[in-house]
């Protein structure tokens, strides 16, 4: 029955026109939820979208950072040792391995060779209105990439937040050239730098621990990136230049940029990172505070080896509170990736002056059954760089932690994974008088099932018990599964219990391909959380490219909408609504807001 | 010695925008004794000057639209190539002595889709007056979408008074969906220009639109307009074609509220414009336009 099943739909999809929307379950589908912030997520994905991996030259640790679950990341990998090179994506579709949604998927966080990053020009423009007692426009960004010529990439981004005064209050322009067959790369006005762990500038992975003991434990391949993010503070500005010889790479870059920053006395006590100017304090910190950074390091690869270090100095036109109220920063670090057959070692040691460290280090034995791992982190009580990213628990402070994550992951059958990890964390002292350093654990284990049909199963536990926050519990569940005429169903649901309370949401959604050149997508979300402290975050459909994660709290439902279209320019359009009626458990009223998204994506 | 008053007259133009006004003590408070009696409905006080961004009698008609029509804001709405276009328009806003804002537009479109132009804008008597020069130039690119940017000079004249210049850009797009469909975005003083020794910024607007041509006679405008210093605006128009040498507009705007409408008559090489446009409170505007070599 279930053959007879899968072959009516396989007729019904041979059937019917060709489609050319992206589905926007694609990045649902694909890319694992965490509980973190919407726009933290978001930017996390920028780095990907905007810097995306080259497949002909790209290795598969590099594959296996990419945010992907772990299945279709496996998938993906598995591809790549098959098809180390290839001319087109129809190679890899041939295959049968993975579906058109699939491919959507790695069209986004691959381009085929070098060639193909200087020629692609792109352009978005994402606006949205939001009703939360007045309508008005939330939130505008425009960003584009063009390739002039084979030797030149030009960026550009331009966003406006809510209330800002200045239509183009953030904007950025990046300017990258290759030359030398791309062993001579130059980049002018707004970059990023990758670094091992990120313990001093941040790697292409998040702060947050993940699900992905691989991802965790293996540093990321140092390199530099054209920036036109929204982050408007976590990014360097000037010019650098970076040569690789057969085995050796070097690299430099100096850094001039204006931050914001409270200042108090002729001393920075705190920089400020949200980007928005909107009052006169907020607009009085805007540029206050500048930094000049130079650096200068270099990387060696081998094949069981890659290894290196920098050297960097900053200055500030202030003396900083978090770096001992010094206005001069000095450091180096030094990683390494070391391959020995089925294991790994990977680590990274940082220095800065004032006698702050951290180091991280670790191990992961991988087979094709199973992978486990160990990694051992400390930071000194200071120790702080302003654009580190490394994994952490205590995110919002500078230094003070040491822990050790202990995880694992296995492949019981060929589409069912299980895994988890065990994170031991403390604080190195307390900097409250008479209270002792906080310390905890936390335990995540989730299970991945793909059936024959392409249904999909994710199951994630998670513990958390800790001296401040006592006892928190995390169940997620999603599940997809297709339906005729290209239609699929999804559930999602999150119930938090923490200290005895509890919080609790679930969303349905139907996706549907079946109009031409369209997608739509619509469902309900529902939650309760009496508490503030058990808010829940869920995964919604919503615009393509864009973290879709809602934090709710008290109890309401929520309405979604999403349409997709392609127009025959290569011009996708997307409209999302979404509408939310919500109030506290103790309040009588319901409170109804919603939000218009209206995205544009061109590929030239 | 003219004892400059330096009083700021907020004239509610579209409800919310303003316009300023000097007046001095030499008797120009006779002229401008319609002006005062518009001070009785001001609800919203602001120093800002050229609110007003275009008097474009066509796009007028259609609810103020203006990022989608040529000889309006947008410098990437491109006109054909060899063509020489040249228009010119004019209101009297309210019917109110004193506030005649004119406008007049040469563009030409050249090869490989090149298109370049100058405005010249005008409004407001022998006290007040704002003045904007702008030149601009826009290019097709691959026939999928059109960029354009516009360099304007803007200078306040008050008697009695400094006068004061400013620069400022405006940045614009325009992106062909297919052949029916068209998206605008335009953004407007990006450069952040003020007035008056940076004391007085001036507006800073960001607008899209879309543009549906249906393969009836009909076609449908809608844009979203904002102010960073006030809420959104929407707009909406459409245009009706009942034959060659006739069209037909109407549109509204949202918040503030307010209803247009006009035609447009062409012959030959000319095109004669005409619109009206409500206001909630103050009187009627009517706008006038002639343009040649336009279609």
């Amino acid at each position: 029955m279930r053959t007879e099943y899968f072959w009516g739909i396989a007729v019904i999809l041979l059937l019917c026109p060709a489609l050319k929307a992206i589905s926007p379950d694609v990045l649902n589908q694909n890319l694992f939820p965490e509980d973190v912030d919407e726009d933290y997520l978001e930017q996390y994905l920028e780095e990907f979208i905007d810097d995306p991996l080259i497949w002909n030259s790209c290795c598969p640790d590099e594959i296996a950072a990419l945010p992907l679950n772990e299945d279709f990341a496996a998938r993906v990998i598995s591809a790549k040792k098959e098809f180390k090179k290839i001319n087109s994506w129809r190679e890899i579709q041939s295959t049968g391995n993975f579906n058109k949604k699939e491919i959507q998927a790695i069209k986004t966080f691959f381009i085929i060779d070098r060639q193909q990053r200087n020629q692609s020009s792109g352009f978005q423009n994402y606006t949205s209105l939001k009703m939360d007692g007045s309508i008005d426009i939330y939130r505008h960004l425009a960003r584009g990439k063009i390739g002039i010529g084979p030797r030149l990439t030009l960026g550009f981004i331009a966003e406006n937040d809510p209330g800002e005064r200045s239509l183009w209050d953030y904007h950025n322009v990046s300017i990258t050239s290759r030359l030398s067959a791309g062993n001579l790369v130059l980049g002018l006005s707004s970059f990023k730098l990758g670094w091992g762990h990120g313990l001093l500038f941040s790697r292409r992975n998040l702060s947050l621990k993940g699900n992905s003991i691989s991802r965790n434990i293996i540093a990321s391949t140092p390199r530099f990136s054209a920036y036109i993010g929204s982050d408007e503070n976590r990014y360097l500005q000037g010019a650098y230049v970076n040569k690789t010889w057969n085995r050796l790479s070097v690299f430099s870059f100096f850094s001039s940029r204006n931050l914001d920053a409270t200042v108090q006395n002729s001393v920075a006590i705190s920089f400020r990172e949200t980007g928005i100017h909107r009052s006169a304090t907020e607009l009085a910190a805007k540029d206050i505070l500048k930094e000049n950074t130079l650096c200068g390091g270099l990387i060696f690869t081998r094949d069981w080896f890659k290894g290196g270090m920098l050297l960097f100095q900053s200055q500030y036109s202030f003396p900083v509170d978090d770096y001992h109220s010094q206005s001069r920063q000095s450091g180096g670090s030094f990683f390494q990736n070391i391959v020995l057959g089925n294991l790994r070692v990977s680590g990274e040691l940082a220095l800065l002056s004032m006698g702050e460290h951290a180091f991280i280090e670790g191990f992961i034995f991988q087979t094709d059954r199973c992978s486990i791992g160990m990694q051992y982190r400390y930071f000194s009580d200071y120790f702080g760089a302003r654009l580190s990213s490394s994994m952490k628990e205590y995110t919002g402070s500078n230094g003070n932690e040491r822990g050790l994550n202990i995880g694992f992951q296995s492949r019981l059958k060929k589409s069912t994974r299980i895994g988890g990890y065990v994170d031991f964390y403390s604080e190195n002292r307390s900097f409250e008088n008479a209270a002792p350093p906080d310390f905890g654990n936390e335990a995540v284990v989730y299970l991945y099932h793909r059936g024959s049909l392409k249904q999909t199963l994710n199951l994630r536990l998670k513990r958390e018990v800790s001296s401040g926050v006592n006892e928190k519990y995390q169940s997620a569940l999603a599940v997809r599964y297709p339906l005729p005429l290209d239609m699929s169903l999804s559930f999602r649901g999150v119930v938090n219990v923490i200290n005895g309370r509890y919080g609790a949401g679930c969303g349905i959604a139907i996706s549907a391909n079946a109009l031409n050149t369209i997608a739509l997508t619509m469902g309900t979300t529902q939650f309760y959380s009496p508490a503030y402290e058990s808010k829940v975050y869920l995964y919604e459909p919503g615009i393509p490219m864009r973290f879709n994660v809602v934090s709710m709290y008290g109890t309401g439902s929520r309405l979604f909408m999403v349409i997709e279209k392609r127009f025959q320019n290569n011009i996708d359009i997307a409209l999302s609504y979404k509408h939310q009626s919500r109030r506290l458990v103790d309040e009588p009223v319901f409170v109804k807001t919603f939000l218009l998204e209206f995205q544009m994506l061109v590929d030239l | 010695m003219l004892a400059v008053l330096s009083a700021r007259y907020l004239i509610v133009l579209n409800g919310r925008r303003t316009i300023d006004a000097t007046v001095n003590d030499n008797g120009c408070l006779i002229t401008l004794r319609k002006l005062i009696t518009v001070l009785m409905f001001l609800t919203v006080l602001s120093p800002a000057a050229f609110e007003l961004q275009s008097v474009n009698t066509t796009g007028i008609a259609l609810g103020s639209i203006s990022s989608l029509y040529p000889g309006a804001l947008n410098p990437a709405v491109l006109i054909p190539e060899k063509t020489m276009v040249m228009r010119t328009d004019y209101s009297r806003l309210f019917g109110i002595s004193g506030l005649d804002y004119y406008q007049v537009e040469i563009s030409r479109g050249f090869r490989r889709g090149m298109c370049a132009g100058m405005t010249f804008q005008n409004l407001g008597n022998r006290i007040y007056q704002e003045k904007t020069a702008g030149f601009k130039i826009g290019s097709d690119i691959k026939n999928v979408f059109s960029v354009g940017i516009t360099l304007n000079v803007y200078n306040v004249t008050i008697i009695g008074y400094e006068k004061s210049t400013a620069v400022g850009l405006t940045a614009g797009s325009l992106w062909n969906l297919n052949e029916e469909m068209q998206v605008s975005l335009v953004y407007h003083n990006i450069n952040s220009p003020a007035i008056y020794h940076h004391s007085d910024p001036l507006p800073e607007c960001f607008f899209m639109g879309v543009r549906y041509v249906s393969k009836s006679k009909v076609e449908f405008f809608g844009e979203i307009f904002k102010d960073t210093q006030f809420p959104f605006s929407l707009r909406l128009g459409s245009v009706l074609k009942p034959c060659k040498f006739l069209d037909l507009r109407c549109g509204t705007q949202f918040n503030p509220d307010r209803y247009s409408g006009g035609f447009s008559i062409y012959w030959r090489k000319f095109s004669l414009d005409f619109a009206i446009q409500q206001h909630q409170v103050l009187p009627y505007t009517l706008y006038y336009g002639i343009g040649y070599g336009f279609r």
